[in-house]
């Protein structure tokens, strides 16, 4: 027997996770800015270091976080349908509709859930090692002003790294409650 | 701005603090580089136009081969000057920039692999399989 209570809990993770994606799309943002104002000469090795070690260049990360977050809004939408089904003492029937269109368009998060939270865990190991990286490169490559507000930057990065990983497992973990 | 060299014997490191002292006071001269018989100096965050001249004529009984370049610029692309050690003085000076340079180009790319080797030091992280990459995009 599905609770209102639950489904609407998945519908305000659902919410947040999507402007967590946003969020962190923005974050991909300021890396091409931050890229594309970089000297000649440092910009394809930033952008070459990125992709090498995310899986996936900038552009890629937009897709995919654009994507993510339209998944999380068409979920979060079925899931306010269905709460307010459950709410209102809707019929048997209208409950399965609900049910099932929030399983139709669940399905493809569930099956790329595992994926992401690597994606994600993956980017966010690679932040944590680019304070490193940042500062061994020359002097002459990187004003000191540059290099210090780029390495203050990045913990701010990790932590919504991090926040989208957790969103992604805790949805996840709630979808099959809801679902299965 | 025109620096003169009088003396075509002129050593590199003369050249070098010519360069040094002109560009100090903004802080966008680069250290330099020895690529075998090439210095190589990164400037950042300047745009250069050159140009240069040479006379002959005698003073004081001595021939002389004065050569000038000069520099000027604003804020802008990066650039690399490279001096060449076996040509002494203005010849051996060359400014290049590069974004329209082929020169730029090869450095860029000699940057890439000193990247690589960065990478191999700090150590990289494991790259998402194409099939990660697939599920990604049609989440």
């Amino acid at each position: 027997m599905l609770s209102t209570h639950e489904v609407e809990r998945l519908a305000r993770a659902c919410e947040t996770a999507a402007e967590s994606a946003t969020a962190f799309s923005r974050g991909i943002d300021d890396f091409n800015a931050t890229a594309e104002g970089l000297p000649a000469v440092a910009r394809p090795i930033v952008k070459r270091d990125f992709e090498a070690n995310t899986g996936m260049n900038a552009d890629e990360w937009k897709v995919f976080l654009g994507k993510l977050n339209a998944r999380y809004v068409a979920i979060q939408e079925a899931a306010t349908r269905l709460a307010q089904a459950l709410a209102q003492g809707a019929n048997e029937t209208d409950i399965n509709a609900a049910t099932t269109a929030l399983k139709e368009v669940a399905t493809p998060l569930i099956g790329g859930t595992i994926a992401a939270i690597k994606a994600m865990a993956t980017i966010e190991a690679y932040l944590e090692g680019l304070p490193a990286k940042i500062n061994m490169i020359p002097e002459s490559f990187m004003e000191t002003g540059v290099r210090d507000e780029l390495v203050d930057s990045v913990p701010a990065y990790i932590e919504r790294a991090e926040a989208l990983k957790t969103l992604l497992e805790e949805t996840d973990v709630q979808l099959h409650a809801i679902i299965e | 701005m025109v620096i003169f060299m009088v003396d075509s014997n002129a050593t590199i490191s003369e050249v070098l603090a010519n360069l040094q002292s002109i560009f100090s006071g903004v802080e966008s001269l680069g250290k330099a580089v020895e690529f075998g018989d090439k210095v190589a100096i990164p400037i950042y965050q300047f745009n250069f136009g050159t140009g240069g001249g040479g006379g002959g004529g005698d003073r004081e009984g001595q021939a002389s081969n004065a050569v000038g370049f000069g520099l000027g610029g604003s804020i802008g692309p990066t650039a690399v000057v490279i001096l060449s050690k076996d040509a002494p003085g203005a010849e051996g000076i060359y400014i290049h920039e590069f974004k329209t340079n082929k020169l730029g180009e090869a450095f860029a790319e000699l940057m890439l692999r000193f990247w690589e080797f960065i990478e191999t030091q700090v150590g990289g992280q494991k790259k998402l399989s194409a099939e990660q990459k697939e599920k990604l995009m049609n989440i």
